[in-house]
Protein backbone atom coordinates (compact mmCIF):
# COMPACT_ATOMS: atom_id res chain seq x y z
CA UNK A 1 0.00 0.00 0.00
CA UNK A 2 1.11 3.55 -1.09
CA UNK A 3 0.95 6.15 1.45
CA UNK A 4 -0.11 9.65 -0.39
CA UNK A 5 2.42 12.25 0.95
CA UNK A 6 1.31 15.37 -0.93
CA UNK A 7 -0.11 17.92 0.84
CA UNK A 8 -4.10 17.80 1.18
CA UNK A 9 -6.31 19.75 -0.98
CA UNK A 10 -9.52 20.04 0.19
CA UNK A 11 -10.86 21.15 -3.59
CA UNK A 12 -8.68 18.33 -5.14
CA UNK A 13 -10.54 15.82 -3.29
CA UNK A 14 -13.99 17.33 -4.34
CA UNK A 15 -13.14 17.43 -7.84
CA UNK A 16 -11.63 14.01 -7.98
CA UNK A 17 -14.22 12.81 -6.09
CA UNK A 18 -17.03 14.30 -8.60
CA UNK A 19 -15.36 13.94 -11.70
CA UNK A 20 -14.39 9.83 -10.83
CA UNK A 21 -17.45 9.73 -9.21
CA UNK A 22 -19.59 6.11 -9.93
CA UNK A 23 -22.44 5.52 -11.34
CA UNK A 24 -23.93 4.30 -8.39
CA UNK A 25 -22.81 8.14 -6.81
CA UNK A 26 -24.60 9.80 -9.80
CA UNK A 27 -27.54 8.17 -9.31
CA UNK A 28 -27.68 8.90 -5.62
CA UNK A 29 -27.00 12.82 -6.14
CA UNK A 30 -29.73 12.70 -9.15
CA UNK A 31 -32.25 11.56 -6.24
CA UNK A 32 -31.13 13.97 -3.87
CA UNK A 33 -31.46 16.84 -6.33
CA UNK A 34 -34.78 15.77 -7.82
CA UNK A 35 -35.99 15.26 -3.84
CA UNK A 36 -34.77 17.92 -2.93
CA UNK A 37 -36.25 20.28 -5.91
CA UNK A 38 -39.29 18.67 -5.17
CA UNK A 39 -39.73 19.61 -1.18
CA UNK A 40 -38.53 22.90 -1.75
CA UNK A 41 -39.89 24.09 -4.38
CA UNK A 42 -43.21 22.42 -5.05
CA UNK A 43 -44.19 21.03 -1.99
CA UNK A 44 -43.06 23.35 0.23
CA UNK A 45 -44.30 26.29 -1.17
CA UNK A 46 -47.69 25.28 -3.19
CA UNK A 47 -48.79 22.52 -1.03
CA UNK A 48 -47.24 22.82 2.70
CA UNK A 49 -47.33 26.69 3.39
CA UNK A 50 -46.01 28.03 6.36
CA UNK A 51 -49.89 28.98 7.63
CA UNK A 52 -49.21 32.22 9.70
CA UNK A 53 -46.64 33.32 7.74
CA UNK A 54 -49.05 33.35 4.77
CA UNK A 55 -51.57 34.78 6.66
CA UNK A 56 -49.90 37.42 8.76
CA UNK A 57 -47.16 39.39 8.41
CA UNK A 58 -46.08 40.25 11.60
CA UNK A 59 -45.57 38.50 14.64
CA UNK A 60 -48.14 40.44 16.39
CA UNK A 61 -51.00 39.60 14.09
CA UNK A 62 -49.69 36.09 14.63
CA UNK A 63 -49.93 36.10 18.18
CA UNK A 64 -53.90 37.83 18.08
CA UNK A 65 -54.86 35.15 15.53
CA UNK A 66 -53.51 31.93 18.19
CA UNK A 67 -54.45 34.06 21.00
CA UNK A 68 -58.07 34.13 19.19
CA UNK A 69 -57.75 30.28 18.26
CA UNK A 70 -56.66 29.42 21.78
CA UNK A 71 -59.55 31.31 23.80
CA UNK A 72 -61.94 30.33 21.09
CA UNK A 73 -61.48 26.73 20.43
CA UNK A 74 -63.97 24.70 21.47
CA UNK B 1 -65.44 3.10 19.15
CA UNK B 2 -64.36 5.98 17.05
CA UNK B 3 -60.91 4.81 15.68
CA UNK B 4 -60.40 7.76 12.89
CA UNK B 5 -63.10 10.69 11.82
CA UNK B 6 -62.64 10.87 8.10
CA UNK B 7 -64.10 14.83 8.27
CA UNK B 8 -61.52 15.64 10.79
CA UNK B 9 -58.53 18.01 10.21
CA UNK B 10 -57.35 16.64 13.59
CA UNK B 11 -57.41 13.38 12.37
CA UNK B 12 -56.15 13.73 9.06
CA UNK B 13 -53.41 15.86 10.59
CA UNK B 14 -52.41 13.28 13.04
CA UNK B 15 -52.77 10.88 10.64
CA UNK B 16 -50.11 12.65 7.95
CA UNK B 17 -47.73 13.12 11.07
CA UNK B 18 -47.57 9.24 12.29
CA UNK B 19 -47.36 8.56 8.39
CA UNK B 20 -44.33 10.82 7.81
CA UNK B 21 -42.46 9.89 11.17
CA UNK B 22 -42.58 6.23 10.44
CA UNK B 23 -41.29 6.86 7.05
CA UNK B 24 -38.73 8.51 8.24
CA UNK B 25 -37.57 6.77 10.86
CA UNK B 26 -37.49 3.63 8.24
CA UNK B 27 -34.41 5.47 7.22
CA UNK B 28 -32.52 7.19 10.83
CA UNK B 29 -32.36 3.84 12.56
CA UNK B 30 -30.11 2.11 9.75
CA UNK B 31 -28.66 5.28 9.69
CA UNK B 32 -27.42 5.44 13.23
CA UNK B 33 -26.63 1.37 13.62
CA UNK B 34 -24.77 1.10 10.35
CA UNK B 35 -22.57 4.52 11.56
CA UNK B 36 -21.42 2.83 14.48
CA UNK B 37 -20.99 -0.25 12.85
CA UNK B 38 -18.84 0.83 9.69
CA UNK B 39 -16.25 3.01 12.27
CA UNK B 40 -15.68 -0.04 14.15
CA UNK B 41 -14.81 -1.75 11.53
CA UNK B 42 -13.10 0.84 9.90
CA UNK B 43 -10.95 1.13 13.78
CA UNK B 44 -9.72 -2.35 13.42
CA UNK B 45 -8.21 -1.65 9.68
CA UNK B 46 -6.59 1.41 10.75
CA UNK B 47 -5.62 -1.15 14.24
CA UNK B 48 -4.53 -4.00 12.45
CA UNK B 49 -3.93 -3.20 8.92
CA UNK B 50 -6.52 -5.84 7.58
CA UNK B 51 -7.77 -5.10 4.09
CA UNK B 52 -9.98 -7.21 4.80
CA UNK B 53 -11.60 -4.83 7.47
CA UNK B 54 -10.86 -1.87 5.09
CA UNK B 55 -13.10 -3.92 2.46
CA UNK B 56 -15.89 -4.88 4.92
CA UNK B 57 -15.82 -1.07 6.06
CA UNK B 58 -16.05 0.13 2.86
CA UNK B 59 -19.26 -2.18 1.20
CA UNK B 60 -21.13 -1.40 4.66
CA UNK B 61 -20.51 2.14 3.96
CA UNK B 62 -21.36 2.12 0.73
CA UNK B 63 -24.67 0.68 2.30
CA UNK B 64 -25.15 3.78 4.66
CA UNK B 65 -24.35 6.21 1.96
CA UNK B 66 -27.46 4.43 0.17
CA UNK B 67 -29.75 5.17 2.65
CA UNK B 68 -28.39 8.60 3.40
CA UNK B 69 -28.57 9.82 0.60
CA UNK B 70 -32.43 8.69 -0.02
CA UNK B 71 -33.59 9.80 3.59
CA UNK B 72 -31.43 12.82 3.82
CA UNK B 73 -33.52 15.66 4.29
CA UNK B 74 -36.86 13.57 4.74
CA UNK B 75 -37.47 14.65 8.30
CA UNK B 76 -37.83 18.65 7.00
CA UNK B 77 -41.37 17.40 5.88
CA UNK B 78 -42.23 16.68 9.28
CA UNK B 79 -41.25 20.47 9.94
CA UNK B 80 -43.22 21.46 7.03
CA UNK B 81 -46.45 19.87 8.68
CA UNK B 82 -45.45 22.18 11.93
CA UNK B 83 -45.69 25.35 9.70
CA UNK B 84 -48.82 24.08 7.90
CA UNK B 85 -51.09 22.18 9.86
CA UNK B 86 -50.01 22.54 13.43
CA UNK B 87 -49.59 26.09 13.29
CA UNK B 88 -51.34 27.36 16.79
CA UNK B 89 -48.67 24.58 18.33
CA UNK B 90 -45.81 25.82 16.06
CA UNK B 91 -46.56 29.67 17.43
CA UNK B 92 -47.26 28.65 21.38
CA UNK B 93 -44.10 25.96 21.62
CA UNK B 94 -41.97 29.14 20.15
CA UNK B 95 -38.27 28.84 20.34
CA UNK B 96 -38.22 25.95 22.95
CA UNK B 97 -38.89 23.46 19.84
CA UNK B 98 -37.13 25.73 17.24
CA UNK B 99 -34.03 26.23 19.23
CA UNK B 100 -33.24 22.62 19.41
CA UNK B 101 -34.30 21.76 15.66
CA UNK B 102 -31.79 24.63 14.32
CA UNK B 103 -29.23 23.14 16.43
CA UNK B 104 -29.96 19.72 14.88
CA UNK B 105 -29.98 21.38 11.22
CA UNK B 106 -26.73 23.20 11.69
CA UNK B 107 -25.17 19.95 14.02
CA UNK B 108 -26.72 17.93 11.30
CA UNK B 109 -25.02 20.06 8.24
CA UNK B 110 -21.85 21.36 9.20
CA UNK B 111 -20.78 17.87 11.15
CA UNK B 112 -22.20 15.26 8.36
CA UNK B 113 -21.97 17.14 5.57
CA UNK B 114 -18.31 18.55 5.99
CA UNK B 115 -16.86 14.71 7.59
CA UNK B 116 -18.93 12.66 4.94
CA UNK B 117 -17.35 14.01 2.01
CA UNK B 118 -13.89 13.22 3.61
CA UNK B 119 -15.50 10.06 4.47
CA UNK B 120 -16.21 8.97 0.51
CA UNK B 121 -14.09 10.64 -1.41
CA UNK B 122 -10.93 11.12 1.30
CA UNK B 123 -9.70 7.36 0.90
CA UNK B 124 -6.21 7.56 0.21
CA UNK B 125 -6.39 11.57 0.29
CA UNK B 126 -5.93 11.90 3.84
CA UNK B 127 -4.08 9.73 6.54
CA UNK B 128 -5.54 7.00 7.62
CA UNK B 129 -6.19 8.02 10.87
CA UNK B 130 -7.86 11.32 10.05
CA UNK B 131 -10.40 9.64 7.21
CA UNK B 132 -10.95 7.20 10.70
CA UNK B 133 -11.62 10.82 12.77
CA UNK B 134 -14.10 11.82 9.76
CA UNK B 135 -15.91 8.22 10.10
CA UNK B 136 -16.32 8.67 13.48
CA UNK B 137 -17.27 12.65 12.92
CA UNK B 138 -19.94 11.19 10.61
CA UNK B 139 -21.49 9.13 13.56
CA UNK B 140 -21.13 11.50 16.03
CA UNK B 141 -23.53 14.01 13.50
CA UNK B 142 -25.74 11.46 13.16
CA UNK B 143 -26.02 11.12 16.99
CA UNK B 144 -25.80 14.74 17.68
CA UNK B 145 -28.99 15.25 14.92
CA UNK B 146 -30.69 12.80 16.45
CA UNK B 147 -30.15 14.15 20.50
CA UNK B 148 -31.56 17.63 19.41
CA UNK B 149 -34.66 15.98 17.90
CA UNK B 150 -35.69 13.99 21.09
CA UNK B 151 -34.83 16.79 23.09
CA UNK B 152 -38.01 18.56 21.02
CA UNK B 153 -39.94 15.61 21.70
CA UNK B 154 -39.47 14.30 25.43
CA UNK B 155 -40.11 18.15 26.19
CA UNK B 156 -43.72 17.92 24.93
CA UNK B 157 -43.69 14.68 26.81
CA UNK B 158 -42.49 16.66 30.02
CA UNK B 159 -42.58 20.46 29.37
CA UNK B 160 -40.07 22.36 31.44
CA UNK B 161 -37.49 25.05 31.13
CA UNK B 162 -40.41 27.48 30.45
CA UNK B 163 -42.67 30.08 30.94
CA UNK B 164 -45.93 31.45 29.16
CA UNK B 165 -45.74 35.22 27.76
CA UNK B 166 -49.54 35.64 27.59
CA UNK B 167 -48.02 38.90 25.31
CA UNK B 168 -46.85 37.07 22.57
CA UNK B 169 -49.28 33.55 23.65
CA UNK B 170 -45.48 31.56 23.55
CA UNK B 171 -43.80 29.90 25.51
CA UNK B 172 -40.14 31.06 26.66
CA UNK B 173 -37.33 29.58 27.46
CA UNK B 174 -35.80 30.11 30.86
CA UNK B 175 -33.72 27.61 31.34
CA UNK B 176 -32.10 25.45 28.78
CA UNK B 177 -30.58 23.07 30.69
CA UNK B 178 -33.04 21.60 32.37
CA UNK B 179 -34.90 20.99 28.67
CA UNK B 180 -31.62 19.60 27.14
CA UNK B 181 -30.64 17.48 30.18
CA UNK B 182 -34.41 16.64 31.69
CA UNK B 183 -34.52 12.87 32.60
CA UNK B 184 -37.08 11.91 29.83
CA UNK B 185 -34.68 13.53 26.93
CA UNK B 186 -32.05 11.59 28.23
CA UNK B 187 -33.64 8.75 28.72
CA UNK B 188 -35.23 8.76 25.38
CA UNK B 189 -31.84 9.86 23.31
CA UNK B 190 -29.98 6.63 24.79
CA UNK B 191 -32.95 4.33 24.33
CA UNK B 192 -33.99 5.68 20.37
CA UNK B 193 -30.27 5.77 19.84
CA UNK B 194 -30.09 2.10 20.88
CA UNK B 195 -33.18 1.43 19.11
CA UNK B 196 -31.08 2.53 15.90
CA UNK B 197 -27.73 0.94 16.66
CA UNK B 198 -30.02 -2.54 17.09
CA UNK B 199 -31.94 -2.25 13.67
CA UNK B 200 -28.33 -1.59 12.44
CA UNK B 201 -26.60 -4.60 14.04
CA UNK B 202 -30.26 -6.90 12.60
CA UNK B 203 -29.81 -5.48 9.05
CA UNK B 204 -26.25 -6.03 9.14
CA UNK B 205 -26.87 -10.02 10.89
CA UNK B 206 -29.67 -10.57 8.27
CA UNK B 207 -27.56 -9.41 5.22
CA UNK B 208 -23.94 -10.88 6.20
CA UNK B 209 -26.31 -14.12 6.93
CA UNK B 210 -27.32 -13.82 3.38
CA UNK B 211 -23.83 -14.02 1.48
CA UNK B 212 -23.44 -17.06 4.21
CA UNK B 213 -26.63 -18.51 2.75
CA UNK B 214 -25.31 -18.17 -0.83
CA UNK B 215 -21.79 -19.42 0.19
CA UNK B 216 -20.72 -15.69 -1.02
CA UNK B 217 -17.92 -13.70 0.70
CA UNK B 218 -17.92 -15.84 3.63
CA UNK B 219 -14.90 -14.21 5.19
CA UNK B 220 -16.48 -11.05 4.60
CA UNK B 221 -19.76 -12.29 6.11
CA UNK B 222 -18.27 -13.68 8.97
CA UNK B 223 -15.96 -10.64 9.75
CA UNK B 224 -19.58 -8.63 9.79
CA UNK B 225 -21.25 -10.82 11.97
CA UNK B 226 -18.33 -10.74 14.44
CA UNK B 227 -19.25 -7.28 14.82
CA UNK B 228 -23.00 -6.90 14.40
CA UNK B 229 -23.54 -10.04 16.55
CA UNK B 230 -21.66 -8.41 19.27
CA UNK B 231 -22.72 -5.13 18.60
CA UNK B 232 -26.46 -5.94 18.23
CA UNK B 233 -26.82 -8.18 21.85
CA UNK B 234 -25.15 -5.00 23.89
CA UNK B 235 -27.64 -2.81 22.08
CA UNK B 236 -30.76 -4.57 22.87
CA UNK B 237 -29.59 -5.62 26.42
CA UNK B 238 -28.92 -1.75 27.00
CA UNK B 239 -32.50 -1.19 25.13
CA UNK B 240 -33.89 -2.95 27.78
CA UNK B 241 -32.12 -1.19 30.63
CA UNK B 242 -33.01 2.32 29.22
CA UNK B 243 -37.03 0.43 28.54
CA UNK B 244 -36.72 0.06 31.95
CA UNK B 245 -35.87 3.72 32.57
CA UNK B 246 -38.02 4.66 30.38
CA UNK B 247 -41.17 2.99 32.25
CA UNK B 248 -39.91 4.98 35.17
CA UNK B 249 -40.17 8.61 33.50
CA UNK B 250 -43.26 7.87 32.14
CA UNK B 251 -45.22 6.47 35.32
CA UNK B 252 -43.54 9.88 37.09
CA UNK B 253 -44.40 12.27 34.54
CA UNK B 254 -47.37 10.46 32.40
CA UNK B 255 -49.38 8.39 34.49
CA UNK B 256 -51.76 7.64 32.30
CA UNK B 257 -49.78 6.37 29.38
CA UNK B 258 -48.47 3.98 31.33
CA UNK B 259 -52.06 3.14 32.77
CA UNK B 260 -53.18 2.88 28.96
CA UNK B 261 -50.34 0.69 28.35
CA UNK B 262 -50.48 -2.05 30.92
CA UNK B 263 -54.48 -1.25 30.33
CA UNK B 264 -54.84 -0.95 34.35
CA UNK B 265 -57.95 0.91 34.54
CA UNK B 266 -58.44 0.28 38.97
CA UNK B 267 -55.01 1.28 40.55
CA UNK B 268 -53.23 -0.84 43.16
CA UNK B 269 -50.67 -0.85 45.51
CA UNK B 270 -47.78 -3.82 44.38
CA UNK B 271 -48.78 -3.61 40.78
CA UNK B 272 -47.71 -6.68 38.15
CA UNK B 273 -46.57 -6.07 34.82
CA UNK B 274 -48.80 -8.28 32.00
CA UNK B 275 -46.76 -10.41 30.07
CA UNK B 276 -49.75 -11.53 28.42
CA UNK B 277 -52.85 -10.78 28.07
CA UNK B 278 -56.54 -10.08 26.43
CA UNK B 279 -58.06 -7.05 26.51
CA UNK B 280 -61.80 -6.82 27.45
CA UNK B 281 -63.05 -5.87 23.72
CA UNK B 282 -65.95 -3.97 26.11
CA UNK B 283 -63.01 -1.13 27.39
CA UNK B 284 -62.19 -0.12 23.79
CA UNK B 285 -64.84 2.29 24.14
CA UNK B 286 -63.42 4.76 26.40
CA UNK B 287 -66.63 5.73 27.77
CA UNK B 288 -67.09 1.91 29.76
CA UNK B 289 -63.24 3.24 31.54
CA UNK B 290 -65.66 2.41 34.81
CA UNK B 291 -67.63 -0.48 33.65
CA UNK B 292 -66.73 -3.51 33.40
CA UNK B 293 -63.10 -6.23 33.95
CA UNK B 294 -60.28 -4.75 31.73
CA UNK B 295 -59.45 -8.20 30.63
CA UNK B 296 -60.63 -11.69 29.34
CA UNK B 297 -57.38 -13.25 30.31
CA UNK B 298 -53.78 -12.06 31.61
CA UNK B 299 -50.52 -13.91 32.93
CA UNK B 300 -48.50 -10.76 35.51
CA UNK B 301 -45.60 -10.99 36.85
CA UNK B 302 -46.27 -9.88 40.29
CA UNK B 303 -44.86 -6.52 41.97
CA UNK B 304 -43.11 -5.63 38.66
CA UNK B 305 -44.97 -2.81 37.81
CA UNK B 306 -44.59 -0.93 41.04
CA UNK B 307 -41.03 -1.45 41.04
CA UNK B 308 -40.27 -0.55 37.77
CA UNK B 309 -42.23 3.03 38.04
CA UNK B 310 -41.63 3.80 41.52
CA UNK B 311 -38.65 1.62 42.21
CA UNK B 312 -40.64 0.33 45.10
CA UNK B 313 -42.10 -3.09 45.91
CA UNK B 314 -45.31 -2.06 47.04
CA UNK B 315 -46.08 1.26 45.33
CA UNK B 316 -48.87 2.44 44.34
CA UNK B 317 -49.24 2.55 40.40
CA UNK B 318 -52.67 4.65 39.97
CA UNK B 319 -55.16 3.66 37.16
CA UNK B 320 -57.28 5.03 34.66
CA UNK B 321 -59.71 5.24 36.94
CA UNK B 322 -57.86 6.70 39.69
CA UNK B 323 -56.10 9.24 37.53
CA UNK B 324 -59.42 10.52 36.58
CA UNK B 325 -61.00 10.40 39.32
CA UNK B 326 -57.84 12.19 41.55
CA UNK B 327 -57.60 11.76 44.97
CA UNK B 328 -54.62 10.12 45.68
CA UNK B 329 -51.44 10.67 47.26
CA UNK B 330 -48.61 11.33 44.72
CA UNK B 331 -45.08 10.95 44.91
CA UNK B 332 -44.44 14.14 46.47
CA UNK B 333 -47.41 13.70 49.20
CA UNK B 334 -49.60 15.96 47.68
CA UNK B 335 -53.13 14.98 46.59
CA UNK B 336 -53.87 14.06 43.19
CA UNK B 337 -56.29 16.07 41.20
CA UNK B 338 -59.55 15.08 39.22
CA UNK B 339 -60.10 15.10 36.11
CA UNK B 340 -62.17 17.99 37.13
CA UNK B 341 -60.40 20.33 38.93
CA UNK B 342 -57.86 20.31 36.47
CA UNK B 343 -60.42 21.35 33.67
CA UNK B 344 -61.26 24.13 36.68
CA UNK B 345 -58.10 25.12 36.50
CA UNK B 346 -57.47 25.03 33.02
CA UNK B 347 -60.92 27.01 32.13
CA UNK B 348 -59.35 29.69 34.69
CA UNK B 349 -56.29 29.78 32.56
CA UNK B 350 -57.92 30.34 29.01
CA UNK B 351 -60.37 33.19 30.68
CA UNK B 352 -57.33 34.64 32.80
CA UNK B 353 -55.49 34.99 28.54
CA UNK B 354 -58.66 36.42 27.44
CA UNK B 355 -58.82 38.92 30.26
CA UNK B 356 -55.40 39.13 30.40
CA UNK B 357 -55.61 40.54 25.98
CA UNK B 358 -59.20 43.06 26.71
CA UNK B 359 -57.58 44.59 29.83
CA UNK B 360 -54.85 45.42 27.69
CA UNK B 361 -56.49 46.77 24.41
CA UNK B 362 -59.05 48.62 26.78
CA UNK B 363 -56.05 50.27 28.69
CA UNK B 364 -56.15 48.55 32.44
CA UNK B 365 -52.75 48.17 32.89
CA UNK B 366 -52.95 47.67 36.24
CA UNK B 367 -55.14 44.32 36.13
CA UNK B 368 -52.61 42.56 34.26
CA UNK B 369 -50.31 41.46 36.17
CA UNK B 370 -53.95 39.61 38.06
CA UNK B 371 -54.02 38.02 35.30
CA UNK B 372 -51.02 36.86 34.35
CA UNK B 373 -50.58 35.88 38.16
CA UNK B 374 -53.89 33.46 37.43
CA UNK B 375 -53.15 32.38 34.04
CA UNK B 376 -49.36 31.16 35.29
CA UNK B 377 -51.05 29.89 38.53
CA UNK B 378 -53.16 27.28 36.30
CA UNK B 379 -51.05 26.84 32.90
CA UNK B 380 -50.21 23.38 33.96
CA UNK B 381 -53.43 22.51 33.20
CA UNK B 382 -54.20 24.76 30.40
CA UNK B 383 -54.89 21.92 28.44
CA UNK B 384 -57.81 20.72 29.76
CA UNK B 385 -59.85 23.83 29.43
CA UNK B 386 -60.10 22.33 25.80
CA UNK B 387 -61.39 19.03 27.13
CA UNK B 388 -65.14 18.41 27.93
CA UNK B 389 -65.52 14.69 29.24
CA UNK B 390 -62.82 12.73 31.14
CA UNK B 391 -62.62 9.83 28.85
CA UNK B 392 -60.78 12.04 26.20
CA UNK B 393 -57.69 11.76 28.32
CA UNK B 394 -57.37 8.53 27.65
CA UNK B 395 -55.20 7.37 24.73
CA UNK B 396 -56.09 4.01 22.54
CA UNK B 397 -55.32 1.66 25.15
CA UNK B 398 -55.62 -1.62 23.20
CA UNK B 399 -53.75 -0.16 20.69
CA UNK B 400 -50.80 0.83 23.47
CA UNK B 401 -50.87 -2.62 25.21
CA UNK B 402 -50.83 -4.46 22.30
CA UNK B 403 -47.80 -2.39 20.82
CA UNK B 404 -45.65 -1.97 23.58
CA UNK B 405 -45.68 -6.12 24.03
CA UNK B 406 -44.73 -6.37 20.26
CA UNK B 407 -41.69 -4.52 21.16
CA UNK B 408 -40.80 -5.83 24.17
CA UNK B 409 -41.15 -9.16 22.97
CA UNK B 410 -38.87 -8.37 19.58
CA UNK B 411 -36.64 -6.92 21.87
CA UNK B 412 -36.23 -9.78 23.86
CA UNK B 413 -36.45 -12.39 20.83
CA UNK B 414 -33.52 -10.31 19.30
CA UNK B 415 -31.21 -10.55 22.64
CA UNK B 416 -31.25 -14.39 22.26
CA UNK B 417 -31.50 -14.43 18.33
CA UNK B 418 -27.64 -11.97 18.75
CA UNK B 419 -26.76 -14.28 21.88
CA UNK B 420 -26.91 -17.74 19.77
CA UNK B 421 -25.42 -16.49 17.16
CA UNK B 422 -22.50 -14.76 18.37
CA UNK B 423 -22.21 -18.36 20.47
CA UNK B 424 -22.29 -20.23 16.78
CA UNK B 425 -19.44 -17.40 15.65
CA UNK B 426 -17.41 -18.01 18.62
CA UNK B 427 -17.27 -21.88 18.32
CA UNK B 428 -17.01 -21.42 14.50
CA UNK B 429 -20.15 -23.32 13.89
CA UNK B 430 -21.97 -21.23 12.54
CA UNK B 431 -22.33 -22.76 9.01
CA UNK B 432 -22.82 -25.73 10.29
CA UNK B 433 -25.96 -24.65 11.37
CA UNK B 434 -27.51 -22.94 8.51
CA UNK B 435 -31.17 -22.34 9.98
CA UNK B 436 -29.62 -19.85 12.21
CA UNK B 437 -28.82 -17.92 9.11
CA UNK B 438 -32.63 -18.32 7.60
CA UNK B 439 -33.82 -17.01 10.99
CA UNK B 440 -31.36 -14.08 11.22
CA UNK B 441 -32.28 -13.19 7.45
CA UNK B 442 -36.18 -13.17 7.77
CA UNK B 443 -36.51 -11.77 11.09
CA UNK B 444 -34.67 -8.41 10.06
CA UNK B 445 -38.83 -7.08 9.38
CA UNK B 446 -38.90 -7.97 12.87
CA UNK B 447 -36.18 -5.20 14.18
CA UNK B 448 -38.05 -2.10 12.16
CA UNK B 449 -41.65 -3.40 13.67
CA UNK B 450 -40.31 -3.20 16.96
CA UNK B 451 -38.98 0.47 15.93
CA UNK B 452 -41.87 1.59 14.77
CA UNK B 453 -44.04 -0.09 17.97
CA UNK B 454 -41.51 2.36 19.85
CA UNK B 455 -42.80 5.26 18.64
CA UNK B 456 -46.46 4.43 18.47
CA UNK B 457 -46.11 3.84 22.12
CA UNK B 458 -44.65 6.53 22.85
CA UNK B 459 -46.67 9.13 20.33
CA UNK B 460 -50.33 7.79 21.10
CA UNK B 461 -49.32 7.45 24.25
CA UNK B 462 -49.02 11.30 24.94
CA UNK B 463 -52.49 11.46 23.41
CA UNK B 464 -54.25 13.85 23.62
CA UNK B 465 -51.80 15.82 24.14
CA UNK B 466 -50.10 17.65 21.64
CA UNK B 467 -48.05 19.27 24.90
CA UNK B 468 -48.57 17.08 28.01
CA UNK B 469 -51.62 19.01 30.33
CA UNK B 470 -51.20 21.83 28.29
CA UNK B 471 -52.19 21.94 24.59
CA UNK B 472 -54.32 18.94 23.43
CA UNK B 473 -54.30 18.06 19.93
CA UNK B 474 -57.55 20.06 18.75
CA UNK B 475 -56.58 23.24 20.17
CA UNK B 476 -52.95 22.77 18.38
CA UNK B 477 -53.83 22.48 14.52
CA UNK B 478 -54.44 25.38 11.49
CA UNK B 479 -58.30 26.17 10.63
CA UNK B 480 -57.19 24.27 7.40
CA UNK B 481 -59.91 22.47 4.62
CA UNK B 482 -60.41 18.50 5.08
CA UNK B 483 -59.03 18.55 1.73
CA UNK B 484 -56.06 20.23 1.77
CA UNK B 485 -54.62 17.75 4.44
CA UNK B 486 -55.56 15.22 2.64
CA UNK B 487 -54.05 16.08 -0.48
CA UNK B 488 -50.57 16.69 1.24
CA UNK B 489 -51.22 13.29 2.79
CA UNK B 490 -51.00 11.43 -0.62
CA UNK B 491 -48.23 13.52 -1.58
CA UNK B 492 -46.46 12.56 1.35
CA UNK B 493 -47.46 9.22 1.23
CA UNK B 494 -46.42 9.07 -3.07
CA UNK B 495 -43.19 10.97 -2.06
CA UNK B 496 -42.29 8.44 0.63
CA UNK B 497 -43.16 5.69 -1.18
CA UNK B 498 -41.20 5.72 -4.21
CA UNK B 499 -37.59 6.54 -1.92
CA UNK B 500 -38.39 3.97 -0.08
CA UNK B 501 -38.98 1.65 -3.43
CA UNK B 502 -35.73 3.13 -4.81
CA UNK B 503 -33.87 2.48 -1.42
CA UNK B 504 -34.52 -1.16 -1.60
CA UNK B 505 -34.22 -1.61 -5.21
CA UNK B 506 -31.09 0.19 -5.15
CA UNK B 507 -29.55 -1.68 -1.99
CA UNK B 508 -30.76 -5.02 -3.33
CA UNK B 509 -28.26 -4.12 -6.41
CA UNK B 510 -25.37 -3.36 -4.35
CA UNK B 511 -25.95 -6.35 -1.78
CA UNK B 512 -25.94 -8.71 -4.74
CA UNK B 513 -22.98 -7.16 -6.57
CA UNK B 514 -20.88 -7.66 -3.05
CA UNK B 515 -18.19 -6.22 -1.14
CA UNK B 516 -15.69 -4.79 -4.31
CA UNK B 517 -12.24 -6.15 -4.18
CA UNK B 518 -10.13 -3.24 -2.50
CA UNK B 519 -8.37 -1.36 -4.99
CA UNK B 520 -6.88 2.22 -2.88
CA UNK B 521 -8.10 4.28 -5.62
CA UNK B 522 -11.79 2.90 -6.04
CA UNK B 523 -13.98 5.03 -4.66
CA UNK B 524 -16.57 4.13 -2.23
CA UNK B 525 -19.28 6.30 -4.72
Amino acid sequence: MTATKTKFNWFKMFWEGFTNMTTLGKTLWIIVIIKLIFMFFILKPIFSPNYLNKKFDNAEDKADHVRKELIDKP
Amino acid sequence: MDLFNFSSVVDWSRLQFAMTAGYHWLFVPLTLGLAVIMSIMETIYVRTGNVEWKRAAKFWMKIFGINFAIGVATGIILEFQFGTNWSNYSWFVGDIFGAPLAIEGIVAFFLEATFISIMFFGWNKVSRKAHLAATWLVTLGATLSALWILIANAWMQYPIGMEFNPETVRNEMVDFWAIALSPVAINKFFHTVLSGWATGAAFVLAISSWFLIKKRNQDFALKSIRIGAIFGLISFVLIAVTGDGSGYEVAQKQPMKIAAMEGLYEGKEGAGLVAIGVLNPAKADKSNYDKGDAFLFKIELPKLLSIMGYRQLNAFVPGIRDIIDGGYTLQDGTIALSFEEKKVRGEKAIEALANYQVAKTEGRDDELAGFEATLLDNFAYFGYGYLDKPEQTIPNVPLLFYTFRVMVAIGFYYILLFAIVWFFNRKKTLLDNRWILYVSLWSLPLAYIAGQAGWIVSEVGRQPWAIQDILPVQASISSLEVGSVMTTFMLFLIMFTVLLIAEVSIMVKQIKKGPEEDSDDKPVY
